[in-house]
């Protein structure tokens, strides 16, 4: 009985497929346009090392992540960055000690959380024709990046979030919108692939580094993985609501009682929040030529079950807490953003200030993350991730217990 | 075969059904017809075990509805007032997943889902997704889907709100249908024409309570063989309320500023008493007489007309 409700949940989304398909997709476009802007670049020789003064006035996670990306291990062959103190930059630009400096002005994090326009100052050497240049290419570059990052979570992402489990087909006109909106993405993309200059300074193939870039592509698809789980978990519970709405609840429920309901629901739930996880790492491994054994493989699988409960969980509880849809919508993202942000799916950790880090612990994002990348990066055994299997197994059974008991009260009402 | 006994549910201070009693004998259509909010919805509710009465008993066959589990459920069919399908689904698939709920599966259910397909014209768009179908087709499929296993007792909640009348006479047609083939109906309506169509026998309810219960004919009784005259107009309210004492017969209903309501029998004639009422003073705006029909047995009851 329990099998053919989440039979049914299963075909109706087959037979509407579009919008969870691109949730599924958005890791791995996320990882590919990351890898390949702080990722490494394919080769050790530099033609040019271009000197750039960093004036950071804003002290922020983002101006840390901006000093972070010049010092990555892609750009940090082309680029050597020294941070130095405010206004002393100029002085050192005259001298002729830098090719270009950058000014990252204060409030310059705070103006990007906000959406706010910002600006950032590139004085570049005058007496330089080309190491400027690609100073300010490559700051071009990351910002437009960066706004298509905020572009791609704001358009593509929104019109699904919103569609995905609403009644109606998408439109044609929003399917349109869509694809225009990821065509634009590719094509701003296609500058960050093939940016004219920085392919100039690293012409020479090296075929070695391929399996360092497949590293930092892992890397990060193991943080924003653990993130758009989240949110794909988020839409499937929406369908609690949904079936009310539908009034396809009603009819479930004298058909099964309320009981076989809910539990069919949360195991289909934890099903495809496993299978987009599969397909996901279906889609990463070979087109970020990640390497991986038979071993692995199965260590990940086994992950993934545990991981997907804890995570199934707290979604879950959520939505079991929420008296109406718009309450469940509005807290669960938020929910996830900052659980996101804590556990280190959007800037790295290692970027942020400590009392954030020590407490990432008590975000779920940070648990999954951590231990996927030790999997997949340091090819740790099960064994090494233990604590991790656990806290994700306490979480599960800590909050979908109570999902189920809230739930079936909230529905018999 | 169904039987209700002094039945109250209460949300909160709002007593939506209070202590009603009636009976539904196997084989008939038992119409249950009344307003917006007079708790038909909340009867059926408790009937079929979705809400928890407070008092009263509900039996089937002799057999407790309240906690009645699964044998119970089986034996009863519901269609919601709402439309609940999925509309990405096609008729077959819709059938299919919730006899498969009861625990139809292989040819029987192949067999059944045929016939209610016949059954409600739906056999040639059967392969199209619902969302494509008209309102009418919705509330056809609808009702299917609450006798794909074949209860014995069907509870219909108003099947044929917000479709046109062609569909509808359609949809009265399927009912007598399924009625012929020996199925016991619950039909709940706030259309007193379907219940003369439809009902052998019905209750009125209004408020929560019953307000009348029996045959057609017993029912008609209430108002006996006779018209109701709503007047709306400017009138002198104690000139009004002394005319039946000038005419043999008539009676006063009710009586508001402008709006005032009589019973005549059908052998006096109409012209005496409008004569009457104009030299009583009476500025007519509008006059209405209604021959007998439950919608008279509704106003006679309740002062209001059913479609309020
Ligand atoms: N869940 C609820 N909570 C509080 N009051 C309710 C609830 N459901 C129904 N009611 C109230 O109970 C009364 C009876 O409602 P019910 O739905 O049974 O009427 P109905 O006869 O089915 O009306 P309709 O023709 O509109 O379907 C109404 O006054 C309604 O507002
Ligand atoms: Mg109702």
């Amino acid at each position: 009985m329990i099998w053919k409700l989440i039979k049914k949940d299963i075909r109706r989304r087959i037979k509407q497929p579009a919008g969870y398909l691109m949730l599924i997709a958005m890791p791995v476009f996320f990882a590919l346009l990351m890898g390949i802007i702080f990722g490494p670049k394919d080769s050790d020789d530099t033609l040019i090392l271009v000197k750039t003064l960093i004036e950071d006035h804003d002290d922020s996670f983002a101006s840390h992540f901006i000093i972070n990306a010049f010092g990555s291990e892609r750009m940090g062959n082309m680029f050597e960055v020294t941070p130095v103190d405010s206004g002393a930059g100029r002085p050192m630009m005259e001298d002729g000690k830098a090719s270009a400096l950058l000014i990252i002005p204060a409030g310059f994090g705070d103006s990007l959380l906000h959406q706010n326009p910002v600006a950032l100052t590139l004085v570049k050497n005058p007496g330089e024709a080309f190491a400027p240049k690609i100073a300010e290419e490559t700051i071009l570059v990351m910002a437009e990046a960066g706004d298509r990052l905020i572009a791609l979570t704001e358009g593509p992402l929104k019109t699904i979030r919103n569609r995905v489990d609403s009644k109606t087909d998408l439109t044609e006109a929003e399917m349109a919108l869509m694809a225009i909106q990821t065509y634009r993405l590719i094509k701003k993309a296609d500058r960050i692939l093939f940016p004219p200059l920085i392919k100039l300074a690293s012409s020479k193939e090296n075929k070695e580094s391929t399996s360092d870039r497949a590293t930092v592509f892992a890397y990060i698809l193991c943080g924003v993985l653990v993130m758009s789980l989240l949110f794909s978990l988020e839409i499937l519970n929406r369908d609690f609501f949904f079936e009310q709405e539908n009034h396809t609840l009603t009819r479930q429920l004298l058909a099964t009682g309320i009981f076989r309901f809910v539990t069919a629901k949360l195991l289909f739930i934890y099903l495809s929040g496993m299978i987009s996880f599969a397909v996901v790492w279906m889609i990463a491994i070979p087109l970020f030529g990640i390497g991986v054994t038979p071993v692995l493989l199965l260590r990940l699988a086994v992950f993934a079950l545990v991981l997907m409960a804890g995570l199934t969980g707290v979604i879950s509880l959520i939505y079991a807490l929420a008296r109406n849809r718009n309450q469940g919508q509005s807290i669960a993202p938020a929910v996830i953003l900052g659980f996101s942000m804590l556990g280190g799916a959007m800037v790295p950790l290692g970027s942020m200030p400590g009392f954030i880090r020590s407490l990432a612990v008590i975000s779920p994002v940070y648990w999954g993350i951590n231990a996927m990348q030790r999997l997949v990066v340091e090819q740790a055994p099960i064994g090494d991730i233990l604590q991790h299997i656990l806290v994700l197994g306490l979480l599960a059974i800590l909050f979908l217990v109570p999902s189920v008991f809230l739930q079936k009260r909230k529905l018999s009402q | 075969m169904l039987q209700i006994t002094d039945l109250t549910k209460k949300y909160k201070d709002l007593t939506a059904v209070d202590r009603i009693s009636f009976q539904v004998n196997q084989g008939e259509i038992f119409g249950f017809l009344g307003p917006n909010g007079a708790g038909k919805t909340t009867t059926i509710n408790c009937i079929c075990g979705l809400l928890k009465p407070d008092s009263g008993t509900i039996t089937l066959d002799d057999q407790d509805m309240i906690g009645g589990g699964n044998r119970v459920r089986q034996m009863l069919g519901v269609v919601p007032q709402e439309v609940a399908l999925y509309e990405e689904f096609n008729a077959i698939e819709n059938l299919q997943f919730w006899g498969g709920l009861y625990g139809l599966k292989g040819a029987a259910i192949k067999s059944r889902i045929q016939k209610l397909l016949d059954l409600t014209g739906l056999a040639d768009r059967a392969k199209e997704a619902v969302k494509n179908y008209s309102g009418g087709m919705k509330r056809r499929l609808n009702m299917a889907a609450g006798m794909i296993h074949e209860p014995r007792l069907l509870l219909l909640d108003e099947p044929t709100v917000g479709i046109d009348p062609q569909a509808r006479h359609q949809m009265l047609d399927t009912i007598r249908q399924i009625a012929a083939q020996g199925t016991t109906i619950l039909y709940t309506t706030h259309y007193m024409d379907e219940a003369e169509q439809l009902c052998s026998r019905l209750a009125i309810i209004d408020h929560g309570r019953i307000l009348a219960l029996g045959t057609q004919q017993e029912i008609q009784q209430i108002v006996g063989e006779n018209r109701l005259m709503k007047i709306t107009g400017t009138f002198d309210k104690s000139r009004a309320e002394s005319l039946p004492d000038k005419m043999k017969n008539l009676v006063l209903l009710s009586i508001q500023e402008n709006e005032v309501l009589y019973s005549l029998p059908m052998k006096e004639t109409t012209g005496t008493f409008l004569e009457m009422l104009i030299k009583s003073g009476f500025e007519i705006d509008n006059l209405s007489i209604r021959e007998p029909s439950l919608d008279s047995v509704f106003i006679k009851l309740t002062g209001r007309e059913l479609r309020d």
